[in-house]
C-alpha cells in the first residue's frame, strides 16, 4: 500500500487480510504454495508440537504440556461417548483431528499479520463436504437404502410425505452449506471488525485511545468465538454422525 | 498446653468447610452469562439455516430447470420447498433448546435434592 499513505483519512481496507497470495511465484496455479498453505502448515506443526512431542515422554503424572495435551483429549473424548455413545469412539481420531486443526486454525489467525485459514469458505466447505459425505456413505453402509427412510416422515399424513420427503431432503442438503457458512462467516466477521476499528486509530489522533480498547475487548471476545466455533463445528459433526449411526 | 488456635481441626469441621468448598464450586459454572451468550448463538444459527434452505433450494430449482429447459418452475417450486426446509430445521433447533432447558432445569433440581456429589455437572451439548 505504498501509494495510499494519506495522512489523517480513514484508511480502512478490512477485507485486504483475506487475500489469498503466492509466496514464491508471481501466478496462482492449482499447486501455488501460498499464504494460506504457509498457515495450514504452521498449524500442522503447532498441533504436532503440542500433541505429539509431550507425549512421547508421557509421565503418570503430566508434565505442563502434556496436561494440555490430556485435557483437550479428554473433553473431545467425553463429548463423542455423551453424543455418539460408546461405538462412536470408532470415528474419535476423525473428529479430534478436525477440532484440533480448527481450533489452532482459529486461535492461529488472531496472531497479527497472520492468516487465518477457516476464514476462506474453501477451506470450512472442504471439512463440511468431507463430514458430509462419510455421514452420507455411513448412513448407506450401516442402513443400505433404509438409510433414505430419514426423510420419510410417517407421522405425517400420507398425501403430505412426498413434499414433506423433499423438504427433508433440502434440510440435508442444507448441513455441509450452513456448517461452513457458520465457521468461516464467524471467523472472517470478527477480524474485518477489528481491522475496521484499527483504521480508526490514526484518524483519530489522541481519541484513538478509544478504538484501542474496543478492540482489546473485540479481541478478547474473537478468542472465545475462536474456541466456540472450534467446538461447534466438532460437536455439530457428532451430531449428523449420530444421524447416520443410530436412525430414529 | 495447646491453645483453640493450634488446637487441630476436628472431622466435622473439616467436612463441613469441604461442604462449602464444594457448594461453591458447584454454583458457579452454571452462569447465567453463558446462557445469555448462547441465546445470541442460537439465532445466528436460525438465520444461517434459514438463509442456507432458500440458497440451496434455489440452487437445486435451478439445476433441474436447466437440465429440463423449463427455466422459472423448478426454481420457483424449489425456493419455496427450501424455505420450508430452513423454516423446519429452525423449529427444530427450536424444539431441541426447549428440550435441553427442561433437562437442565431437571437435572438442577435433582442436585438440590441429592447433595454430596462431587465435582459440578458437566456441561451438556451447547452445539445443534
Amino acid at each position: 500500500m505504498a501509494g495510499e499513505a494519506e495522512a489523517g483519512g480513514i484508511n480502512a481496507h478490512p477485507m485486504d487480510q483475506f487475500v489469498v497470495k503466492p509466496l514464491f511465484e508471481d501466478a496462482l496455479g492449482p499447486l501455488t504454495v501460498t499464504n494460506s498453505t504457509l498457515w495450514m502448515a504452521i498449524g500442522v506443526a503447532i498441533a504436532v508440537g503440542l500433541f505429539v512431542l509431550p507425549m512421547r515422554g508421557a509421565q503418570l503424572v503430566p508434565t505442563r504440556m502434556q496436561s494440555v495435551a490430556e485435557l483437550l483429549y479428554g473433553f473431545i473424548r467425553k463429548m463423542t461417548t455423551d453424543v455418539l455413545g460408546e461405538e462412536g469412539l470408532k470415528f474419535f481420531p476423525y473428529i479430534f483431528t478436525l477440532f484440533v486443526f480448527i481450533l489452532i486454525s482459529n486461535i492461529a489467525g488472531l496472531i497479527p499479520a497472520s492468516f487465518t485459514v477457516t476464514s476462506h469458505i474453501a477451506v470450512t466447505g472442504v471439512m463440511a463436504l468431507m463430514v458430509f459425505f462419510t455421514v452420507t456413505l455411513i448412513g448407506f453402509m450401516r442402513h443400505g437404502a433404509h438409510f433414505v427412510s430419514l426423510f420419510w416422515v410417517d407421522s405425517a399424513p400420507a398425501a403430505l410425505r412426498p413434499i414433506l420427503f423433499l423438504i427433508e431432503l433440502i434440510s440435508y442438503f442444507v448441513r455441509p452449506l450452513s456448517h461452513s457458512v457458520r465457521l468461516a462467516g464467524n471467523m472472517m466477521a470478527g477480524h474485518a471488525v477489528l481491522k475496521v476499528f484499527a483504521a480508526f486509530v490514526p484518524a483519530m489522533g489522541v481519541a484513538g485511545l478509544i478504538p484501542i480498547a474496543a478492540m482489546t475487548g473485540i479481541f478478547a471476545l474473537e478468542l472465545l468465538v475462536a474456541v466456540v466455533q472450534a467446538y461447534i463445528f466438532t460437536i455439530l459433526t457428532c451430531v449428523y454422525l449420530n444421524d447416520a449411526l443410530h436412525m430414529h | 498446653m495447646p491453645t483453640d488456635a493450634e488446637r487441630p481441626p476436628s472431622l466435622e469441621e473439616i467436612d463441613s468447610r469441604l461442604a462449602a468448598i464444594r457448594k461453591r464450586r458447584k454454583a458457579k459454572p452454571a452462569g447465567r452469562g453463558a446462557a445469555k451468550w448462547q441465546g445470541a448463538e442460537l439465532a445466528w444459527r436460525m438465520v444461517i439455516d434459514l438463509t442456507a434452505g432458500i440458497a440451496v433450494g434455489l440452487t437445486i430449482g435451478w439445476g433441474l430447470d436447466s437440465l429440463f429447459g423449463t427455466m422459472p418452475l423448478f426454481m420457483v417450486v424449489f425456493v419455496l420447498l427450501g424455505f420450508a426446509a430452513g423454516v423446519s430445521i429452525m423449529l427444530r433447533s427450536a424444539e431441541d433448546q426447549r428440550r435441553k432447558a427442561l433437562r437442565r432445569a431437571e437435572a438442577e433440581a435433582a442436585a438440590a435434592g441429592g447433595t454430596d456429589e462431587t465435582g459440578a455437572a458437566a456441561p451438556r451439548d451447547e452445539g445443534r
